[in-house]
């Protein structure tokens, strides 16, 4: 069939099958398992979780060797795993800039944060910023800055919940995401920080040990000519309802049909020399439709082939502005996430909290590298959807097999109960310790406080629930970028300052909080991207230049920390008396 | 040498690093597609900085933990 302006339209491949997803019962069985065995272990350890410290903290004895699997558990959320794979998988070598800021993000938590967090704070991030204060203010700035971005995070989990239990086990949105909200309140409440250690822990382990399984099939599988012969003409074109599994290889160097098993140099040298077949949506056609085009291996592991990262290739002063904004809030933010902050905590001492983050980033650092090979395997493997990114990985482990298909899918939905037990514990710990106990200044024994805890997270992950959907329709991923731009504005210039700079105040702290906060959330609510993705608007309508906020509000944050500390410091007659 | 004095250091000598892959990246994409070895500068570039990343945070710990013995 043809279309009026001479492309070819594929409307389905006689012989082939279009991208089904039926629901896989060795996946739901395997899931089930981990249920079963996360919700085991929760109930196991509810009898330590009876005190603040054992509920918040996990009495401050894991063992740092299992809170470094256990950060990797907590930060390699869905967006992580899915999504940098589907990056890569779609637009090549873009996703990974996002697996280097990322885990850039974990040398400043390393160097700079661990120690400190771990010898000034008990539960919270608020009681870091405000051990030499105790002031109210402090403590609200920074309970509402932790719930803001515990929230900007969860939704993105929750709706990820849901848009994963459809093709993977053929169940509703809905049901999705009540399963995680149900399974994820359940060990919260049960085990607090004990039971959500180990769930991460086990999540951690389980994503890297199997990415390593995946990446080694495909250096097994090499790289082959896979072209199938209705997509062998460049012109075809494909509608979303209609479309066949891509990622096809349509050359190799030296015209080789296949490669046979290769080192992961030689996988990635010969992939620069081939012609990789890549499909992009086609904005013109009225109904969601793709076309293909040959591109360079080449070109595929360079920078800027996505929309996020095109600006790397123009001149734009803006679009420049944009790239190096996100790449700092990458870096920035990550030691920011008040859901790692508190896993310093849950070991013994400064070494242990030392030792633990170095872990964590061996672990996360050896994934991201994975996901490299794990995107560029997906983008060869003739499996992918078109209309899908986030069902990349998934969809490489079932060109393997079934079974690994089932183990992957199963992870991925662990990978959201992991995560969403941090974020709602740190939201607990905010509501329960910062808000109740020192800004509303209400009288609790620590049975009382692990009362709050619980009713918070029951009452935060019921939200949570009800928000993932109602935003099942809405793209919501970018909200995990918010969460990123939030907190490395709000809470990262608080927290270095009075680290490094004596003459921090309550109030300088305070008011760079709130600043960092507020500036970075009113910048992203009037940006461009905003504009397109959320009010459907045209994004050159948008007031701000740009649409990520870090470069213009981090410094921000920093300057109304100095410039308010330096207007309130005590006068030198009262620091006398003091 | 405290560890925090240390860790510091660690922290700026990563941050150059890390500046000036992404200023690169940014200023002189062009560069990132030279290839050495067959794969560009831009994967070298990246996979050095999650590398260094893991080998500085295990010195670090070496380090560290030479001071607390």
């Amino acid at each position: 069939m043809r279309h009026r302006n001479g492309h070819a339209l594929l409307l389905g491949l006689p012989g082939k099958e279009h991208v089904t997803y039926h629901a896989s019962h060795l996946g739901i069985g395997i899931f089930a398992l981990f249920i079963a065995f996360t919700l085991g272990l929760s109930f196991y350890f509810a009898r330590q979780s009876t005190s603040a410290k054992g509920y918040f903290a996990a009495h401050g004895q894991i063992h740092w060797f299992v809170n470094g699997i256990a950060f990797a558990g907590d930060y390699l959320s869905a967006a992580s795993f899915l999504g940098i794979c589907g990056m890569i998988a779609f637009y090549g070598y873009d996703g990974f800039l996002y697996s280097i800021g990322y885990l850039a993000g974990w040398v400043v938590a390393l160097f700079v944060i661990a120690e400190p967090v771990k010898r000034l704070g008990r539960y919270t991030f608020g009681d870091v910023l405000d051990h030499r204060f105790q002031s109210r203010g402090i403590k609200l700035a920074a309970a509402l800055s932790t719930l803001v971005v515990s929230l900007f995070y969860l939704i993105p989990q929750m709706v990820g919940a849901g848009a994963l239990i459809k093709p993977l086990f053929g169940l509703p949105h809905w049901s999705g995401v009540i399963l995680v909200g149900s399974v994820v309140i359940t060990i919260v409440v049960t085990g607090g920080m004990v039971s959500t250690t180990w769930v991460q822990f086990l999540k951690g382990g389980l994503l890297v040990v199997f990415s390593t399984i995946l990446t080694l099939l495909i250096l097994q599988r090499g790289l082959r000519v896979n072209v199938p012969d209705a997509l062998r003409d460049p012109s075809v074109k494909m509608f979303a309802s209609s479309a066949v599994p891509v990622g096809h290889v349509a050359s190799l160097p030296e015209g080789q049909t296949a490669t046979g098993p290769l080192g992961p140099l030689a996988y990635l040298r010969t992939l620069s020399r081939s012609v990789i077949v890549q499909w992009s949506r086609d904005y013109d056609s009225e109904t969601p439709a793709y076309s293909q085009r040959r591109t360079a291996g080449s070109d595929v592991l360079r920078p800027g082939n996505s929309p996020t990262f095109k600006g790397v290739r123009n001149k734009r002063t803006q679009d420049k502005l944009n790239f190096l904004s996100l790449m700092l809030a990458l870096f920035a933010g990550t030691a920011s996430l008040p859901h790692i902050l508190i896993r310093y905590y849950t070991v013994k001492d400064q070494a242990a909290a030392r030792k633990s983050t170095a872990v964590g980033i061996a672990a996360i650092g050896f994934f991201y590298v994975l996901t490299l090979f794990l995107g560029l395997g997906a983008m060869t493997s003739g499996a992918l959807d078109v209309s899908n990114s986030n069902m990349a990985a998934p969809l490489l482990a079932r060109s393997f097999s079934e079974w690994l298909f089932a183990m992957i899918s199963a992870i991925a939905f662990t990978t959201v109960l992991g995560t969403v037990s941090g974020l709602i514990l740190a939201a607990s710990g905010t509501v329960a310790h910062d808000l109740l106990k020192s800004v509303f200044k209400m009288e609790l024994t620590e049975q009382a406080e692990v009362r709050a805890g619980r009713l918070t997270a029951v009452g935060v992950g019921a939200i949570a629930v009800v928000l993932g959907i109602l935003f099942e329709k809405m793209n919501v991923t970018f909200l995990v970028g918010w969460a990123f731009s939030i907190a490395a504005s709000a809470n990262l210039p608080a927290l270095t300052m009075l680290l490094f700079w004596k003459g921090t105040t309550k109030q300088g702290i305070t008011a760079s909080v709130f600043v960092g906060m507020l500036s970075s959330l009113a910048w992203i609510l009037l940006s461009g991207d905003t504009y397109r993705d959320v009010y459907s608007l045209d994004p050159a309508r948008s007031i701000v230049p740009f649409s990520q906020p870090g470069i213009v509000t981090i410094p921000l944050a920093f300057v109304v920390l100095i410039a308010v500390s330096l207007c309130t410091r005590p006068k030198a007659s009262a620091t006398a008396e003091i | 040498m405290s560890s925090s004095r240390r860790g510091l250091y660690y922290f700026l000598v990563y941050l150059i690093f890390y500046t000036t892959f992404v200023l690169i990246s940014a200023y002189q994409p062009a560069l990132l597609e030279h290839e050495i070895g067959g794969v560009t500068l831009a994967l070298h570039g990246g996979i050095f900085l999650i590398v260094c990343a893991i080998g500085m945070a295990m010195l670090y710990c070496w380090a560290c933990r030479e001071k607390n013995t």
